[in-house]
Order: C-alpha cells, then sequence, then structure tokens
C-alpha cells in the first residue's frame, strides 16, 4: 500500500506524503493532491479497507450532487463504462457513504490487490473532482478555498 | 426585442432624408440615422432637429491619400516606425498620444485604429494578434495613457502575446524633476508584465532596440515587449543612414532558425505513444504561433490520437475532426498519455483533467520551463512545429478504436447534457436563459446558411461564458479568442471584439479566408461597462461585430454575496439597463430582447446590419441574476472542464 502512493509521491502526482499509524492499527496517509488541503486515506490492514476518509465534507446539504456522486460511483461497477474504468469486483468492492453529510468513499481489497485498488481509488477520485468542476463549481469555492472566478 | 414606432408621422425615410440633408451632401457616412429604428415617436422628432451621428469624411481621404515617402533625414520615430514596417507589424490600436510615434507608423501604412480608451486599444491589439499570430502594437501616452494600458498588459502577458507596447514618456532632460505633468517610470510599471523593456535613450540606437524587440516577440514562448520612447529619441532628426547604429536588415539581427527536437527524444515519444492506449495531445498556444497545424493534424491522423486544446486561441485542430476531445470532458481523465505541445502557460496538477497515471510528454521552445508545475516523463526541447513534423514522419500508423468511441461517447454526453440544458434554458420564458443564448448561437453559426468555419468569436463573458463556451467550435486556426484566458479580466470584452474585427476586416493571417466577415463578440453587463465606448470605434472604423451583452442586471459575482445584505449592493446595476441604446448612440445598431423566443430573430437582424452596413451592432439579452441559482433556477451557474471548451484558465 505504501509502496503504491509512494509511486504517486515519486512522480510528482502528490505533494507530501507522510503516513503514521493510528487507532486500531490502522495507516493514515496524507498528502496534497487535487486541492490545497491535504487528503487522508486510511488502510484498516485487518479489515483491508481503503478509505478516502471525509473525502467531500458536507455534500448531504446538496441532494443533486450526492445524487450525482452516486450514480457516477454506481456505474463505475456496470457495462456502461468503458472497460478500462470498471471495478473488477473481484479485485477490490466499492462503498460509498455520507455519514454525518460527509462524504467517504471506502475500498475493501479482494486478496493482494492492494496497488489495484490504490490505483481505482486515485483514479475514482480524480473524476469525482471532474465532475465537481464541472458542475458544482461553487462546492469547491465554499469547501475547498478554490477561486471564485 | 425592440420596437419600431411607426405612429409619429416620421417616417423612418423621411427622417433619414432630413438627418443627412441636415448633416452636409458630404462624403461622410451618416449612420445615425439608422439608429432610429429603436426610438421612440419623441426622440425621432427630437432627433430629426439634431444632426446625424456620421463618420467624418477625414476617414475616407485618408484611406485615398498615397503614403509619404519617408527616407533620411528622419526622426527617431520615423526610424522605430521603418523598423514596424520591415518587421510586418499588422496593425496599430491606440489613442492619441505618442504622437510622433504613432504618426510615423500611421504614415507607413501600417492599418491604424484609434480608440477611446487607452487599455480598449491595447485589448484590441491582444486579441488580434491572439487570431492571426501576426504582430500587432499599442500605443498610449506618457503617464496616464500608458497606466491605461497596464490591465491589458497583464492579461497579453498571462496569455503569452507577443504584444508590442509603446509609449511616449517625456523628455530626458526632465527626468526627476516632475516639471509638467504625466512624468512616470514606466519600464519598473511593467515589471513581471511583460518578457523584454527598455526605456530608450540614446537615439542611435533606436534601430539596435528595435532589433532588441523583435527578435523577443519573434522567438521563444511570446509575452510582450514594452518599449518607452522620450521626446529626444522621438524627435531625434538623422541626418543619413550613417547616424543610426547597427542599421541594417532583421536578416542580420535575429533568425527564422528554430530548435529542432533530437532523433533521440522523437524515439523515445514514438515509443511511449506506441506503448499507450489512451494517448491525447493537448494543442496550445505554441502550436498556433508556429502556424503548426497540417504536422498536428498529421500527427493525429497517423497515430489515430485525439486532440483537445488549451490556450488563448482555439481551433488548430477541427472540431469536425472524429478525433477533436474538445467536447469530450469526461473521456480526459481517461487518457493515459499525455502530449502537451506549445502549452505556455502551464497548469499545477489537477488542475486538467487528465488522471493521476497518465504519464507525460511536454513539447516546447523553453527548456527551462518544462517539468514547472506538471511532472514530465519526457521532455522535448523543440519549436512545436519543428516537434510535430518529426512525430508526424516518425508515426507508425495507429489504432486506438476503443479510445476513440469512447471520446465520441463523451462528447455525446456532452452534447446531451447541452441539449438538456437548452430544454431547462426554454422553460423560464420571463427573461433570456444562457443556455438558450448558447445553443442558438451555435445553431446560427454552425448549423444555418453561414459557412461553419465562417465567423469568427471573441468569446467573452463571465457567467455567460460558463454557457457559450460549452457550445462554441473551431473549425479553423484563430477562430475562437479565449477572452478571459488565464488573466481572467472581465472588462475587455468590447475591446477584444475591436481587435478581432480589425483582424478579419483585414484579413491577416488565418482570417484571410474569411476577409470581411463579420464577428461576434460575447459579453456580460459588468463586462461591456468597461469597455463599451469601443462601439464607437468599431462605427467609425466599419467593424461588423455583433456584441452580444448577456444583461442580468449584476455582476457575475452577486451568487455569492448573497448572504451579506450590507454588501450585496456592490455586486448589483440599476435593472434593466438599456445597452442597445448605447449602442445606438453610438452610431451602432441595437436589439433588446427579452423573450428566449426573440433571441434568434434579433441575431439574424443584427447580423444582417453588420453584413450590409459594416457596423457594429449591440444585441442586449435581458437575464436574471437569479438564473445563476441552482436551487431556484437548475442548473444554475456552470463550471469547467480542462482542457477542451470550457478552458480558460490554462
Amino acid at each position: 500500500m505504501a509502496r503504491a502512493l509512494q509511486r504517486y509521491a515519486d512522480r510528482g502526482v502528490f505533494r507530501g506524503l507522510s503516513s503514521h499509524r493510528g487507532r486500531g492499527g490502522r495507516f493514515e496517509f496524507q498528502f496534497t493532491w487535487l486541492m490545497r488541503q491535504p487528503m487522508t486515506l486510511v488502510y484498516d490492514e485487518r479489515a483491508a479497507a481503503l478509505t478516502f476518509r471525509n473525502l467531500l465534507p458536507r455534500v448531504g446539504s446538496t441532494a443533486l450532487l450526492r445524487e450525482e456522486l452516486y450514480e457516477l460511483i454506481d456505474g463505475l461497477s456496470t457495462r456502461a463504462v468503458p472497460a478500462h474504468k470498471r471495478i473488477d469486483g473481484r479485485r477490490a468492492r466499492l462503498i460509498r457513504s455520507a455519514r454525518g453529510g460527509n462524504f467517504s468513499l471506502t475500498l475493501v481489497v479482494r486478496g493482494r490487490h492492494h496497488e489495484y485498488a490504490v490505483r481505482k481509488g486515485l483514479n475514482l477520485v480524480n473524476d469525482l473532482f471532474v465532475l465537481l468542476h464541472a458542475s458544482y463549481p461553487d462546492y469547491l469555492v465554499e469547501q475547498f478555498g478554490f477561486p471564485a472566478e | 426585442m425592440t420596437k419600431r414606432d411607426s405612429t409619429a408621422g416620421v417616417t423612418r425615410r423621411r427622417f433619414l432624408h432630413r438627418a443627412v440633408a441636415g448633416a452636409g451632401a458630404t462624403a461622410a457616412a451618416a449612420i445615425g440615422a439608422k439608429t432610429i429604428a429603436g426610438a421612440s415617436a419623441a426622440d425621432v422628432v427630437a432627433a430629426a432637429d439634431t444632426a446625424a451621428i456620421r463618420i467624418p469624411p477625414e476617414f475616407a481621404a485618408a484611406k485615398a491619400a498615397p503614403l509619404p515617402k519617408v527616407d533620411f533625414p528622419m526622426s527617431g520615430a520615423q526610424l522605430f516606425a521603418r523598423a514596424c514596417k520591415e518587421e510586418g507589424v499588422a496593425a496599430l490600436f491606440c489613442c492619441p498620444g505618442n504622437y510622433g510615434v504613432i504618426h510615423a507608423i500611421a504614415a507607413t501604412g501600417i492599418p491604424a485604429f484609434g480608440g477611446r480608451h487607452e487599455g480598449s486599444m491595447a485589448h484590441a491589439a491582444d486579441a488580434f494578434i491572439r487570431i492571426t499570430g501576426e504582430l500587432a502594437v499599442c500605443s498610449g501616452t506618457e503617464g496616464p495613457g500608458f497606466t491605461d494600458m497596464i490591465c491589458a498588459i497583464a492579461g497579453a502577458n498571462a496569455a503569452r502575446t507577443p504584444l508590442l507596447v509603446v509609449a511616449s514618456n517625456m523628455a530626458m532632460f526632465q527626468e526627476d524633476t516632475e516639471a509638467g505633468i504625466q512624468l512616470g517610470y514606466q519600464q519598473p510599471t511593467t515589471e513581471g508584465l511583460k518578457k523584454y523593456g527598455k526605456r530608450l535613450i540614446n537615439p542611435t540606437r533606436t534601430w539596435e532596440y528595435a532589433g532588441y524587440a523583435f527578435r523577443q516577440l519573434r522567438s521563444g514562448v511570446p509575452k510582450p515587449v514594452h518599449l518607452d520612447f522620450p521626446a529626444e529619441v522621438a524627435s531625434h532628426k538623422f541626418n543619413d543612414a550613417s547616424e543610426v547604429w547597427y542599421f541594417y536588415d532583421k536578416s542580420r539581427y535575429r533568425t527564422e532558425s528554430r530548435p529542432h527536437p533530437s532523433p533521440k527524444d522523437v524515439a523515445a515519444a514514438i515509443d511511449m505513444i506506441k506503448a499507450a492506449q489512451r494517448p491525447i495531445i493537448v494543442s496550445s498556444n505554441g502550436v498556433f504561433y508556429a502556424k503548426a497545424w497540417e504536422p498536428l493534424k498529421r500527427v493525429a491522423e497517423r497515430g489515430q490520437i485525439p486532440v483537445v486544446e488549451s490556450g488563448a486561441m482555439k481551433g488548430q485542430f477541427s472540431d469536425a475532426s472524429p478525433l477533436s476531445a474538445n467536447a469530450s470532458p469526461t473521456a480526459l481523465a481517461s487518457a493515459d498519455l499525455v502530449v502537451l505541445v506549445g502549452q505556455h502557460c502551464m497548469p499545477t496538477v489537477g488542475e486538467f483533467a487528465f488522471g493521476p497515471d497518465a504519464k507525460v510528454i511536454r513539447i516546447d521552445q523553453a527548456a527551462d520551463d518544462i517539468g514547472r508545475n506538471m511532472p514530465i516523463d519526457l521532455g522535448i526541447v523543440s519549436c512545436e512545429k519543428a516537434a510535430l513534423e518529426a512525430l508526424a514522419d516518425a508515426m507508425p500508423a495507429l489504432k486506438h478504436d476503443a479510445w476513440i468511441a469512447e471520446i465520441a461517447a463523451a462528447r455525446k454526453k456532452f452534447e446531451d447534457q447541452n441539449a438538456e440544458y437548452y430544454k431547462l434554458g426554454l422553460s423560464y420564458t420571463d427573461a433570456v436563459h444562457p443556455a438558450v443564448i448558447a445553443r442558438e448561437l451555435a445553431d446560427f453559426l454552425y448549423k444555418s446558411r453561414i459557412p461553419r468555419e465562417e465567423t469568427t468569436v471573441a468569446s467573452g463573458g463571465y457567467g455567460i461564458a460558463r454557457y457559450t463556451r460549452r457550445e462554441l467550435r473551431g473549425y479553423r486556426p484563430g477562430q475562437i479568442m479565449n477572452g478571459a484566458y488565464q488573466y481572467g479580466a472581465i472588462g475587455p470584452d468590447v475591446g477584444y471584439t475591436v481587435g478581432v474585427a480589425a483582424a478579419v476586416q483585414l484579413g491577416v493571417g488565418p482570417q484571410s479566408a474569411y476577409r470581411g466577415h463579420p464577428v461576434i463578440g460575447i459579453t456580460g453587463d459588468a463586462g461591456f461597462g468597461y469597455t463599451a465606448m469601443e462601439i464607437d470605434t468599431m462605427t467609425k472604423h466599419r467593424l461588423p461585430a455583433v456584441v452580444i451583452v448577456y444583461n442580468n442586471n449584476a455582476w457575475g459575482t452577486w451568487i455569492t454575496a448573497q448572504r451579506e445584505p450590507h454588501a450585496l449592493p456592490i455586486h448589483l446595476f440599476q435593472e434593466n439597463l438599456r445597452y442597445d441604446k448605447l449602442a445606438e448612440a453610438l452610431g451602432g445598431y441595437g436589439e433588446y430582447v427579452t423573450k428566449p423566443a426573440e433571441f434568434r430573430p434579433a441575431l439574424e437582424r443584427a447580423y444582417q446590419i453588420a453584413v450590409k452596413e459594416s457596423r457594429p451592432a449591440v444585441i442586449n439579452c435581458q437575464g436574471r441574476k437569479e438564473y445563476w441559482d441552482r436551487q431556484m433556477f437548475p442548473p444554475g451557474s456552470l463550471g469547467k472542464v480542462e482542457p477542451g471548451v470550457m478552458s480558460y484558465y490554462h
């Protein structure tokens, strides 16, 4: 897991990558990528779960946004998207949640497909931000301080 | 829509007759009479007692006058003007001031456009260059005239435009004294906004420094060059050529030679392209300025590689091609190899939609910029044209059918979304929704009797642009001038339209095949307020432009200020302002559109006025500021995905 993330840092995709062991033996990775604020990625070894925790805060206030995010994510398990974008359920299972209005994304890794899960997770996060840039610029301004103009 | 009043007892024909007669039977073109079309009966009667708006006969006389033969003895200003002429400067945009220099430039036959504000005219020069690839010069007088140009210089700098800025700057003998007025240190003022600048202090080196300027303008990654002329230089008298240092042909002070890619780099790039399943080319400014659209097409077609555009102008790769990915935003993240060609203004990671696994090749003339902001897997230092020619020659025939199908599917999805927005827009009948303007403008430009390649567009505005950009397409180089590109100034749009219209009127560079055709300018009510007086400039220079003003009674920023009752008025204008009447008052044609169904007919009429009378029109589209509110009027204010049709940051 750490190696897979480190490769993105080495390629200059991430700015800064730090990790520490958190509660319950979970690994917490932090890096800056698509916004000014660092992103947190938690890996729970026991559950083999990779979670972008609170990736998108306060999405609950915009039902339409939440619906669109879910539609995009759910589509990745269907033939509606090109094969290279699909998430292979034999290698990772995708779970989305909006607990307390904050959107998180989890990939449960099957077998030893950790690198796959990291790659799919990051590409999905990129897709989610493309959606936000296209249709919800106000959300990016309010939640992440993107320029209003 | 403007209502035509025929009840006043003063017919249009009768008014025309009286107005023209009143103005005197001169060679001047009377144009004000036509503006009466939108006037009330009282206005007509009142106007009938006054002289019509007209273009002074001096404009026609200037066109007919033979050019003076300028030779030694000549002034410093004339010497510099000769350098401009020999370098092929294609137009001058200015206001009065810096008299020696602008008069000398005009006397060389370089088309000269005088406007109302130095800033607007500098924006015009910037736009002219962005859609022709040729050089233009803007000028202002010392002090205020010069500082009026600062926003435009900054915009041109951000857009990487080779804009030549000249300004007079008092006399050296008065330096530091504050004697008289308008003194100022110009060069420090443009620090950070230019590629090169110089206050000329030695008349004998005028030609030499012109060489410095043109070397910078004509090579590498362009940016503005700023020269300021003290009186001692502009008015210096040279008796003969021996008094001018380094006075020789441009072929001796600069070269047309360009850096070519190393064969090793080309081979490495080909290997990466062959290994990629979903490669994409990002074509930007450098492709346009290097006039590299033919090799770009060859590379794309040979390798079956999609092309997406970014930059200060669009159209170097036709949107008619199935390989165009400009309107396929949701596919961009699938690319596994991105070839950036001439992307002078570099995004940072995350600003372009490409995913984290995409490899990056960057082709650029500036080795010192490759690797900035976006990490590379391969950098190629080369002129864009040379690199694309080398790649085209080395490219094997490749197939990426699945990838092209994905691009096509994304395009359809995007177009379906646009159609949905249009349908929503039509359902709002109390004013004109921007989605209606965007779609119907696109239908008019690309699906009517006008050839889709014909009309050049100055794409501006803030909120309206979020809709119009989605529908505008480029079918040939220089068809779209991307107004807000990078610097994001709100106000230059009418100034930009002057430059675009001038370029098309003159048929410069890629505009040559479309010479004389009307152009379209797009702006908002906020933007229009800054440079609206240039409607007069377009009228007097007979520049046929249709300026679409999206009038929603507010700055585009009002939506974020809604919860600030004390500050909210800062973001608002008077409601229902009549920008169409302002256009009429300046000799242009005006239409006021308040319902969706009125837009297309108004556009047809305005376009016909532009065609038949070679004068500008303003279509004042009455919208509502609340249309930016997604909850009240979905889809509300839209965002953007870069690169592609929506891009304007990079």
